[in-house]
């Protein structure tokens, strides 16, 4: 199982028969943008009240204050209106978590979209902290909110470079291991193996000193038992997993 | 091979959270619902006492206080230790019920009680200190009652372990923090509202003070506490498998344990 198929998947045909395959965006991902949202709406709400204040010492204090409530909702309301307008479907939150809303058959939202959606964002929020919305896309297997249904649109992650398949890793100069092939027999290895070498290889740096020396110890062993390598032949665990990463992916035949 | 053991970012540990909670809402509910369903059984008891107005039963009210404030802890460590056992299974790709989640931690219940109190006390001095320590202290110890369910630890032992573990991770202990608060506080709020508006409209003005009112309210205080309780102690147990894979290459481990039992069982069956 691979993660967009555990965290959920949405595929759509196109004319010319290519299945677009994208990821839903949940209710935790989504909540940490909108949280982002919220706050930058917290600090131009904030601003605008700063700048009424201002003003409401030298004009009429009833016509700032109607004004700074059509400012609010217009903050309120035209910002995520905007920006999902003319970012393509993100806010500055969603940007940053790298989500966007597209519409269900994976084309852009168009404004009106984007209106009808955050139109209903204030039925989404009832009673509080979105509540309802979160109900709804608890239920709705696209986790989509209120506003998403009534809009036609999804919010999906955005596949960035992270998602690749393959992974670099790039040995230490000096212990790399420069022969393609080594003296062991590494057919007695198995996909599984390399993909365990692989991902200490690729993860090695990000570990704590101790739980790195103890995973390759471990892992070379592992390997050196199933090769039958004596330790005092390959004494380095590292240098011997990078040799036979590097011997297996020479080696390696792919099946179709 | 289970490929769901890796580092997630802060986003899929919440996405997963609710992803857990949905595809065993069930086994969640029914973990949360049980302890609590008993403690829901003595507050209302205890509701009916303090109306009373014999000395005797005023007594045996005082006494009940004190008996309803132990159920309600004992509850909330067990479903807090069994939930976490729970979300720990399916984690590692492994089945698990009511019955087992329960069972697994059946002679620990004491010291999850202990932990609970201990953190409790803890976080108090910590927010009468200015607020800004009980914070501090609510994020280095994120993921002591995980740490303690599933690894078997005791009050010193998990807060040291989850100390080390959130070592530059309190960002994302806050936002979890924040997501679960946001949630529980919002749903419980939400239903207060509603209850409340149902309240003045049968009941009249001073609905508060009438006995119906105030068994509504702890039957929807339970329910609210039972569908939303898990998502913080699913959220925590999975912070803190991530946070083992992150520092200590947890799923590397487990890739090489899954690796070798298959080994082992092919050559038994060979």
């Amino acid at each position: 199982m691979n993660m967009a198929q555990e965290i959920g998947t949405f595929s759509i045909d196109t004319p010319e028969q290519v299945a677009l395959e994208f990821d839903l965006a949940g209710i935790g991902s989504r909540f940490m943008a909108v949280l982002i949202d919220h706050l930058l709406q917290g600090v131009i709400i904030f601003v605008l009240a700063l700048v009424a204040l201002a003003f409401a010492v030298t004009f009429s204090p009833v016509w700032t204050v109607a004004l700074l409530l059509l400012l609010i909702f217009v903050v309120e309301w035209g910002y995520f209106t905007a920006f999902e307008t003319y970012w393509n479907g993100q806010t500055p939150g969603k940007r940053f978590i790298k989500l966007r809303v597209i519409k269900n058959n994976g084309r852009a939202i168009t404004v009106f979209e984007a209106m009808t959606r955050n139109f209903i964002r204030i039925i989404d929020y009832l009673p509080v902290a979105y509540a309802v919305g979160i109900v709804v896309m608890f239920i709705d297997s696209r986790n989509r909110r209120l506003g998403d249904l009534a809009a036609g649109t999804l919010v999906v992650h955005e596949r960035g470079e992270e998602n690749a398949e393959l992974k670099l890793s790039i040995a230490q100069p000096g212990t790399a291991a420069e022969p393609s092939t080594v003296a062991y027999d590494i057919r007695k290895l198995s996909a599984n193996d390399l993909e365990i070498i692989e991902t200490f290889l690729s993860r090695r740096y990000d570990l704590e000193g101790y739980a790195r020396n103890v995973t390759a110890e471990r892992l070379a062993d592992m390997m050196r038992a199933k090769l039958g390598i004596d330790r005092a032949a390959e004494p380095n665990d590292e240098t011997l997993l990078e040799k036979l990463a590097k011997a297996l992916r020479d080696n390696a035949s792919f099946h179709l | 091979m289970n490929t769901q053991v890796r580092p997630l970012s802060l986003g899929e540990i919440l996405d997963r959270t609710f992803q857990f909670y949905r595809k065993e809402f069930v086994l969640f509910v029914g973990i949360s619902a049980i302890p609590q369903a008993v403690a829901l059984v003595l507050r209302v008891g205890l509701k009916g006492l303090q109306r009373s107005n014999s000395t005797g039963m005023a007594l045996t009210a005082i006494v009940g206080v004190f008996v309803v404030l132990i159920a309600s802890l004992l509850a909330t460590a067990f479903s807090q230790a069994a939930t976490s056992v729970a979300v720990s299974e399916m984690y590692l790709g492994r089945k698990t019920s009511i019955g087992q989640a329960f069972e697994s931690i059946r002679g620990r219940i004491g010291t999850m009680a202990g932990i609970l109190v201990g953190l409790g006390v803890f976080y108090f001095i910590g927010f009468i200190l200015l607020i800004i320590p009980g914070i501090y202290m609510m994020l280095i110890w994120a993921l002591a009652i995980p740490a303690a369910a599933i690894e078997d630890l005791g009050f010193a032992e998990c807060r040291d372990r989850s100390k080390t573990l959130t070592e530059g991770a309190k960002g994302r202990m806050f936002v979890i923090y924040v997501l679960v608060v946001t949630i529980t506080y919002g749903v419980l709020i939400g239903m207060g509202m509603i209850l409340g508006a149902v309240g003045i409209t049968t009941l009249g003005r001073g609905f508060q003070l009438s006995f119906v009112y105030q068994v509504a309210e702890e039957v929807i205080t339970f329910i609210g506490t039972t569908l939303v309780g898990p998502l913080g102690m699913i959220a925590f147990t999975i912070a803190y498998y991530d946070q083992r894979v992150r520092k200590e290459g947890f799923d590397i481990q487990y890739m090489m344990q899954a690796s070798q039992q298959a080994a082992a069982g092919s050559g038994a069956n060979s």
